[in-house]
């Protein structure tokens, strides 16, 4: 398989001419106008996805960070960092449950 | 001359592609990135100080959420503009090895599980879709009724509680309702869906409880589709109820969807 040069089509993405310029993200894959284009991530749909998602290879300083327990030290900190900050108003908080995946 | 051991921290795996464009990037700890190629398969990568990600490290650091934010959207930083440009396999953030030799090897060894994600992936974006149910707010809204003459203090509060608990059930019964739907028609603009965890509320600190948390894998030329859609599902989301959808992703929640050979 041929690799993808950026001006590849074949994969369905933007080709980067080099003007008016690269795309420098996903969402300048939306129109200006659209309500998610340049909305800031926010830190927890983030954490959901580069502390709990993507592919696990083993790496050379086995740390793991597929480790529940670390994952749920760190979510600890953020959770506490909230609260401090907003007291959860919801009668069905439960900080962790739910957050933390078995897998 | 001591100098401090490097490391080797990869962010993804993608298709060669030509780098040029990425000129300047740089991921974790500001350190720059480039790019570690085998035949078909690249790894974009930073070479940190191995002292900030060895094991011992990571454990102190984790706990610092500043560290853990700042790292998250390093990584994500990089994960984002390598796939904005070619299909991309994020990797789990704090993936480290002792050298680009080393994930030159790697590259080699999960070759194939690699490729197949590749394969798959080519051309898809991740679109994330939650539905919050938030039956607070709504049991506020109606008007109480007054307590009925001779009704005791005790009655009216129990009473109370029964038509809040009420509200709240009614709202709940309609945000699965609408998860369904919600399901039922994005599960049909997308390739594949993965069915998450909903999010805490104390750490979303969003309003209402998130009652679902699903990643969709999306053809780029269905995108505007799959907004569109949401758009209007959110739109006729019951009172109490919402609808959210964040992205383009890359694909995370899908890396792993071919590459059964490559795992903890």
């Amino acid at each position: 398989m041929s690799p993808d040069g950026p001006r590849n089509g074949a994969d369905g993405l933007p080709a980067v001419d080099g003007f008016p310029g690269p795309p420098h993200s996903l969402t300048t894959m939306l129109d200006e106008d659209h309500p998610l284009a340049n909305r800031e991530i926010s830190l927890v749909d983030l954490l959901d996805r580069v502390l709990a998602k993507g592919v696990v290879v083993t790496g050379d300083l086995t740390v793991s960070i597929a480790d529940v327990d670390l994952v749920r030290i760190s979510l600890r900190a953020l959770v506490s960092s909230i609260n401090e900050k907003v007291p959860s108003p919801w009668e069905h908080g439960h900080p962790l449950d739910g957050w933390i995946r078995q897998d | 001359m001591s100098r401090p051991e490097e490391a080797s921290y990869v962010y993804a795996v993608c298709r060669p592609f030509d780098t040029a464009t990425v000129n300047g990037l740089t991921g974790v700890g500001g350190h720059p990135v480039h790019f570690v190629v085998d035949a078909d398969l690249a790894a974009a990568v930073s070479t940190v100080p191995l002292d900030e990600f060895d094991e011992q490290a990571l454990h102190a650091k984790l706990e610092d959420l500043r560290w853990l934010e700042e790292v998250a959207r390093a990584h994500h930083g990089v994960v984002d503009e390598v796939a904005a440009r070619v299909v991309t396999v994020p990797l789990r953030l704090a993936t480290v090895y002792r050298g680009d030799e080393r994930v030159r090897q790697v590259l080699r060894e999960h070759g194939e599980a690699f490729d197949a994600s590749l394969r798959e992936l080519l051309g898809r974006v991740e679109l994330g879709v939650k539905v919050y149910a938030d039956a607070g707010a709504r049991a506020a809204d109606p008007p109480v009724p007054a307590a009925s003459v001779g009704e005791s203090p005790g009655k009216a509060y129990l009473r109370k509680r029964r038509d809040q608990r009420n509200r709240r059930d009614d709202t709940w019964q309609k945000a699965v309702r609408l998860c369904d739907r919600v399901d039922e028609v994005l599960a049909g603009l997308a390739s594949a869906c993965a069915r998450h965890q909903p999010q805490s509320a104390a750490l979303s600190a969003a309003a209402g409880e998130n009652v679902m948390n699903n990643a969709y894998l999306v053809d780029q030329e269905r995108v505007a589709d799959f907004f569109a859609a949401a758009d209007e599902l959110s739109s006729q989301a019951p009172e109490g109820t919402r609808v959210e959808v964040s992205g383009p992703w890359a694909p995370y929640s899908f890396a792993n969807a071919s590459a059964t050979g490559v795992g903890p």
